[in-house]
C-alpha cells in the first residue's frame, strides 16, 4: 500500500485517482473531526469537502515536509475555527438542538443508552467549547483522532512540551466541568 | 505534597505521562486523601466518558461529490469571459441602443466634420478659395511693408503673385 505522501506526490503530478484514494482513507475522520469541533452535523460534510478542495488546490505546492495527516488536520482545524467564529456564540442546548438537525437519532428506537449518549454529547461539546482553542484542538486530536503529542505539535506548530501542557490543563478543566457525569459508578468509565 | 500538586500529577497519571517514582507518590497520597481519591476516579473516567460522543457515518458518496464540486468550479473558471458576456444578456436592448448612438455619431461627424470640404468641392467653394487667396496675398504684402523697418524683406511673394 502506498503512503499518504506518495499518493499526494502522485496527485501533484496530475493523478486524480491518487487523490481519490487519499480521500477514501481520510474523509470519515475529517468529517467526524469537524462534526465534533462544530457540533453541526449538517455542515460537517460540506466543510470536509472544503478541506479536501483546499488540499487538492494546493497540491501543486506540496512538499513532503510533515506527515500528510497533520497537514490535513491543520486545514480541518482552520476551516472549523473559521466556521465557528462566523456563528453566534453561547447557544443554549435547545438552540444547538434546533440548528443541528440531527436526523440520525430519530430513525432508531430510543433507548436509555441513546438518551444518555445524546445528552452526554451536548455536555461534552459545551465543555470542549469552554476550553481555550489550543487546549480544545490538542484534546480532540489526541482523544478522537489518536494523534501523538508529536503529531499535535505539528498541527499547532509548537513544542511537544507545550502540547502536553495543553492536554493536561484541558483535562483538568474537563474534569471540573463534567464532574457530575464522572461520579463513581455512573455513566461510562474506562 | 499539597492536594493541588497531586491533582496535576493525577491528570498526568491518567494521560500516561508519569514516571514510576511519581506514580508511587500519587498512589500513597490517594490512599490517605478522600478528595484526591475521588479526583483520581474522575480523571480515570474522563477519557472513556468522551467516547459517549459517537462517530457519525457520512451520508452520500463523498468522493464522487468532491469531483463533481471540482468540475463545477473548473467549468465556472472556464466560462470566465463568456460567463461575463452572458451576464449582459438581459441588457441587450440597452447595449444595442448605445451601439446605435455610437455608430450614428461617427457617421454624422464624417458627413458634417471639417473633412467635408475636401470631399465635395463646389463652384461656390471655388469662389471662396479665390477670396481667401487674395486676402492672404494682401495680408502678406501689408506684413512685408511693416516688417521692412527691420531690414530687407523678401517681396518676391507679391511680385510673382504666389510662392516661388
Ligand atoms: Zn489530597
Amino acid at each position: 500500500m502506498q503512503s499518504d505522501i506518495e499518493l499526494m506526490l502522485r496527485t501533484k503530478a496530475g493523478d486524480d485517482g491518487a487523490f481519490s484514494e487519499l480521500m477514501k482513507r481520510h474523509y470519515k475522520g475529517v468529517v467526524n473531526y469537524i462534526y465534533r469541533f462544530t457540533n453541526m452535523r449538517d455542515n460537517s460534510e460540506d466543510l470536509a469537502q472544503e478541506v479536501f478542495l483546499r488540499v487538492y488546490r494546493s497540491a501543486k505546492n506540496y512538499r513532503p515536509e510533515a506527515k500528510f495527516s497533520t497537514w490535513l488536520y491543520k486545514i480541518a482545524t482552520n476551516v472549523s475555527l473559521t466556521h465557528l467564529k462566523g456563528r453566534p456564540k453561547n447557544l443554549s442546548l435547545d438552540e444547538i438542538e434546533e440548528t443541528r438537525g440531527d436526523i440520525e437519532d430519530r430513525r432508531v428506537p430510543i433507548t436509555d443508552d441513546i438518551i444518555y449518549r445524546k445528552e452526554m454529547k451536548e455536555h461534552i461539546f459545551k465543555a470542549l467549547e469552554f476550553l481555550p482553542e489550543r487546549e480544545k484542538v490538542a484534546i480532540m486530536l489526541c482523544k478522537y483522532e489518536g494523534f501523538s503529542y508529536e503529531e499535535v505539535s505539528e498541527v499547532l506548530e509548537c513544542t511537544v512540551g507545550a502540547v502536553k501542557a495543553y492536554v493536561h490543563r484541558g483535562r483538568m478543566k474537563l474534569i471540573d466541568i463534567l464532574e457530575p457525569h464522572l461520579a463513581k459508578g455512573g455513566g461510562y468509565g474506562v | 505534597m499539597e492536594c493541588r500538586s497531586i491533582k496535576e500529577l493525577i491528570v498526568r497519571y491518567s494521560s500516561g505521562d508519569l514516571e514510576e517514582a511519581e506514580k508511587v507518590l500519587v498512589d500513597e497520597h490517594v490512599r490517605d486523601c478522600t478528595g484526591c481519591e475521588q479526583y483520581f476516579i474522575r480523571s480515570e473516567k474522563l477519557w472513556g466518558t468522551l467516547d459517549a460522543w459517537d462517530e457519525i457515518e457520512p451520508e452520500g458518496e463523498f468522493v464522487t461529490k468532491f469531483w463533481n464540486n471540482v468540475s463545477v468550479q473548473e467549468n465556472k473558471a472556464k466560462a470566465g469571459f463568456f460567463g461575463w458576456l452572458k451576464g449582459f444578456k438581459p441588457n441587450l436592448a440597452v447595449s444595442g441602443a448605445l451601439a446605435t448612438v455610437f455608430i450614428v455619431g461617427i457617421f454624422t461627424f464624417a458627413l458634417l466634420g471639417p473633412g467635408t470640404l475636401d470631399g465635395v468641392f463646389t463652384s461656390g467653394d471655388e469662389k471662396d478659395e479665390i477670396i481667401l487667396s487674395e486676402l492672404d496675398r494682401a495680408t502678406n504684402s501689408e506684413a512685408s511693408d511693416l516688417l521692412a523697418i527691420y531690414g530687407p524683406w523678401d517681396n518676391s511673394f507679391d511680385a510673382n503673385g504666389g510662392m516661388n
